[in-house]
């Protein structure tokens, strides 16, 4: 894991994006307890907008003999998906991660209340699982999490998540 | 007079059933904060542990597509 990571920061060193976090199963992993999750998933602003933002990072992987295989590349035994940042939001919080180690290496995370922001967006069976572990688990800063939905338009989605996992507001 | 006792006895029998599955889901609760509170590495760890249990149990086919991470 420690050389995935190391890879990773190498390519924003080698501005293949300008800059990344982890988000997805293993950003909320990294606030709760343990789940079962596959990818490593990157979320990443790109240099510039072009229609293929994946280039500069499949070229650099591959001259390092890492191929690409569907949606992942599998670096040094883990299965990575890079995602350009698709909205405002996620953007926004590539922008606020958290810098974090993992053992000698520095990496990024999504920060805990963009996380929930975006697992509000996205809202898919199992972010909405993974969001009821968050809420229970993880110590948030609701301050800034009703001001980072308020920016969103998703309070009321907040609001009535939180109605029907936790019966309150 | 019988009847009174035997009300009484299952009463105290389910609040007893009760207090001891609170402390269960307490212990539960507590353990997963315990989790929450590792470190990065370590809950990594933990998840090989998990995909490898996961492969174990899991669909041949589906289990064949997730890989476990040979880190």
């Amino acid at each position: 894991m420690e050389k995935t990571l190391k890879l990773i920061k190498e390519l924003k060193e080698k501005k293949a994006f300008k800059d990344f976090s982890i988000g997805g199963g293993i950003a909320a992993l990294y606030y709760i307890e343990p789940l079962l999750t596959y990818d490593l998933d990157i979320f990443f602003i790109p240099m510039q907008d072009s229609i293929d933002v994946l280039a500069p990072i499949y070229r650099y992987l591959k001259e390092k003999g890492f191929k690409a295989k569907k949606e992942h590349v599998l670096i040094e035994g883990v299965p990575v998906q890079f995602i350009p940042v698709y909205n405002e939001l996620v953007k926004e919080a590539v922008q606020h991660s958290d810098e974090v180690k993992y053992g000698r290496i520095k990496t990024k995370v999504l920060g805990l209340e963009y996380l929930i922001a975006v697992m509000l967006q996205t809202y898919r069976p199992k972010e909405r699982e993974r969001l009821v572990k968050v809420f229970e688990e993880a110590k948030i800063d609701h301050t800034l999490l009703k001001k980072i939905l308020k920016k969103y338009g998703l309070y009321d989605k907040y609001n009535q998540f939180k109605e029907m996992y936790f019966d309150a507001k | 007079m019988d009847f009174m006792i035997n009300i009484i006895n299952l009463r105290k029998c389910t609040l007893m059933q009760n207090k001891a599955i609170e402390k269960i889901v307490r212990g539960k609760e507590q353990r997963r904060k315990d989790l929450s509170e590792l470190s990065f590495k370590e809950k990594i760890h933990i998840l090989v542990e998990l995909q490898k249990m996961a492969k174990g149990v899991g669909k041949h086919d589906k289990a064949a597509a997730r890989n476990v991470w040979q880190i």
